[in-house]
């Protein structure tokens, strides 16, 4: 980028729904990456034109725009790098993307675009039945009138994008600024616009419109009784498909760790550096890749719903419950996030417009049941219902997340009560045409989303993995002792027993507290720190280490000669990992978004101690009831 | 004249003004409701959820405060 060849740069600006990623992922062929703009932590997409396209050109995808009223921290940015903001970086053209079919207001929208002294292209999308009806587009009349150019491109095909990309290296070199039109003449174009009215002439070409079509879908979609019906089977749909469909894979990928972890026992033998790359090193890694086909299959499966114009009718008929609490349809993306993985899910949080609204979902995301807590509830189900029928199980998995659905709802509602209502609160949504998903879009979005995740949590669950490895296995006990011996008095063993106390009330002991310490790094790393304070490192020929885990269970007991793991103190541990904060990646991802370290450590507080609370009053009831 | 939200589903309105505070009004103009604009009600989102309008080739949903916002009256005879 130093040499004197420099890119080109172009910056990619429309309404939402204007085709803009669809053209996006044409003219990259799918090659991009998220990049963080400066004093804030949205996201663009950045990609270089591919080489079919002739001499490469760096494209950058911003966040959809209506007007210049900004409505979200998201499309402040693409206001920001308009309006030619020097912290933003420089850009030599602007490519507007226009849909043919909402011609008067996205060409308004280039227009208001034409008056910022870009030098530009409009790039002219259209729906996809628009165009296999064979409609006649007044090209050359769009441009005489805008007096910039204009390119026409299909979404389905990738027809016209070259001819886009070699108008952008042009007008790069001739930097030619449309001269900025006066009042009157802005005035007199949208006249003249609205009496060409093609919108009109669009819908009564053909007898089944895109429009049309949508008209009649949202008639059953959107119907009081029965859209209702069908976005809940959908959403049972949605959750089932990510469980049944990640499990396999969530497999695979903790199996090869494992199988990479033994490789490296088998290659470098006992010692404790052997130890250190496949217990330590390797495991941590796997920690953190082990929630990534289930992430990706949630963002996929959002990507289906949203790029087929589903997803805004979802947020559309969950606003009426979300705004009991003080939420909008708005913040349903938000929280579907959640079930995969807070981190996400915050940060996808920027698109909610009012602060408040945005607080408030902040604040409760760390409480919906994430993927994270999966493994600790199979584990502590697997002891509740020991050889017991396998639907017993799932039925209390899934009384265990409704209840966490009920809690967040509540500590929602219980926000709304106490913040102060700031304004008006509104919820205005553009319902985009329904169409068939661009696969490539929705494939390589998820991909990118996932590979977000990785990137932000990675690194924080991969160091607390590295520290509680250490903290486990130093100082080191001499001469061969057992890994138990070695856990007791290690700097984690020595911290558990100090703060034994605090755990009792749990019912429970120090062992088990090492386990919720360690579940600070991420909640799944409890079940494998339980199965080292529990001396279990190998299972059986055919049993997994979960197994011989569980069989473990039953018989510990506490110091009293009581049994350790009863009704009562499993109950409190659900309880507990239901509302815990335990997440410092979740945290730090808060901080981060918020700006303020301020709410991420008291929301850290506050959810930790109002867990311990509920866990304790839980397990000390039915303690008195006698189980 | 009424709120959007009085008018019955199907029948054409004219959106006569919009009222509200200055980035709500420019927001809806951003999205192509303002005066003069000829609109729809096709109907209502579950639970009373929010309105869904219809203009011009874009379908819009809105809570019902936001629809009493956007003042209407019957479309002129010619249109």
């Amino acid at each position: 980028m130093h040499s004197g060849a420099k890119l080109s740069s172009a910056l990619l600006v429309g309404p939402p729904n204007s085709g803009k990623t669809t053209l996006f992922n044409w003219m990259t062929n799918s090659r991009y990456r998220a990049v963080n703009y400066p004093g804030s932590s949205v996201d663009c997409l950045k990609g270089v034109s591919h080489a079919r396209y002739g001499a490469p050109v760096l494209v950058v995808d911003t966040p959809g725009v209506y007007g210049f009223e900004a409505d979200s921290p998201e499309e402040e940015i693409t206001l920001k790098l308009l309006r030619h903001d020097e912290q933003m970086g420089h850009f030599d053209v602007v490519v507007v993307c226009v849909d043919y079919t909402q011609l008067e207001r996205h060409l308004s929208l280039a227009l208001k675009i034409r008056q910022l002294n870009w030098p530009m292209v409009i790039a002219l999308t259209m729906p996809d039945l628009a165009s296999a009806a064979g409609v006649n587009v007044p090209l050359k009349k769009i441009e005489e009138l805008v007096q910039v150019p204009v390119v026409l491109v299909n979404g389905r095909t990738g027809a016209g994008v070259a001819e886009l990309v070699t108008t952008l290296r042009s007008l790069q070199r001739s930097k030619d600024i449309p001269v900025p039109l006066t009042q009157q003449q802005m005035a007199s174009l949208v006249k003249s616009w609205s009496a060409a009215e093609p919108a009109s002439r669009l819908r009564k070409d053909k007898a089944t419109t895109p429009q049309e079509r949508t008209l009649r879908l949202d008639q059953w979609l959107l119907h009081p009784l029965l859209g209702g019906v069908f976005f809940i089977f959908l959403m049972v749909g949605v959750f089932t498909a990510v469980f049944w469909l990640a499990d396999p894979l969530m497999g695979v990928v903790d199996d090869s760790f494992s199988a990479l972890g033994g490789w490296i026992h088998t290659l470098f033998g006992a010692g404790l550096f052997a130890d250190f790359l496949a217990d330590g090193m390797v495991a941590s890694f796997g920690s953190v890749l082990v929630f990534v086909p289930q992430i990706y299959i949630l963002f996929f499966l959002m990507g289906v719903l949203e790029d087929s114009g589903y997803l805004a009718r979802a947020a559309a008929i969950v606003d009426r419950p979300l705004d009991w609490l003080g939420l909008s349809g708005r913040s349903f993306v938000p929280l579907l996030s959640g079930y995969a993985c807070a981190v996400p899910a915050v940060m996808a949080a920027r698109t909610i417009r009012s602060s408040r609204e945005r607080w408030i979902a902040t604040a409760i995301i760390p409480l919906l049941s994430c993927s994270a807590r999966l493994p600790v509830y199979a584990l502590l189900l697997g002891f509740v219902f020991f050889e017991r029928p396998a639907w017993m199980a799932g039925l209390a998995l899934a009384v265990i997340y409704l209840g966490s659905f009920v809690v967040s709802a509540v500590a929602a509602g219980v926000l709304n009560r106490l913040v102060a209502k700031s304004g008006s609160s509104r919820f205005i949504l553009e319902l985009p045409l329904y169409r068939k998903p661009h696969w490539s879009v929705v494939i390589h979005g998820a991909f990118n989303r996932t590979l977000s995740y990785v990137r932000r949590a990675g690194p924080v669950i991969f160091t607390l993995a590295l520290i509680l490895w250490f903290a486990t296995n130093f100082p080191r006990v001499e001469g061969e002792v057992s890994t138990f011996e070695q856990v007791k008095q290690s700097y984690a063993g020595q911290v558990g027993q100090i703060i034994e106390p605090i755990f009792q009330p749990m019912g429970l002991d120090w062992r088990v507290g090492v386990g919720l310490i360690s579940a600070f790094a991420a909640r799944e790393v409890f079940v494998s720190a339980l199965a080292l304070v529990f001396d279990v490192t190998t299972g059986g020929p055919d049993a997994s280490i979960e197994g011989a885990l569980l069989e473990k269970m039953q018989t510990a007991t506490l110091s009293s000669g009581e049994p350790l793991f009863t009704l009562a103190s499993v109950a409190g541990l659900v309880v507990f990992f239901m509302i815990a904060l335990q997440c410092t990646s979740t945290t730090a991802i808060v901080g981060k978004e918020t700006g303020s370290w301020k709410f991420a450590l008291m929301q850290l507080v506050a959810l930790n101690a109002f867990a311990y609370m509920l866990s304790v009053s839980v397990v000390q009831g039915l303690s008195l009831l006698g189980i | 004249m009424m709120g959007l939200h009085q008018w019955p589903k199907g029948k054409p309105a004219q959106v006569i003004k919009v009222t509200g505070d200055e980035s709500f009004i420019r927001r809806l103009g951003d999205l192509g409701v303002y005066e003069g604009v000829i609109l729809e009600v096709i109907g209502r989102a579950p639970l009373r959820g929010p309105l869904i309008i219809r203009y011009s080739g874009t379908t819009l949903a809105l809570r019902e405060g936001d629809a009493a916002c956007i003042q209407v009256q019957n479309c002129p005879p010619h249109s």
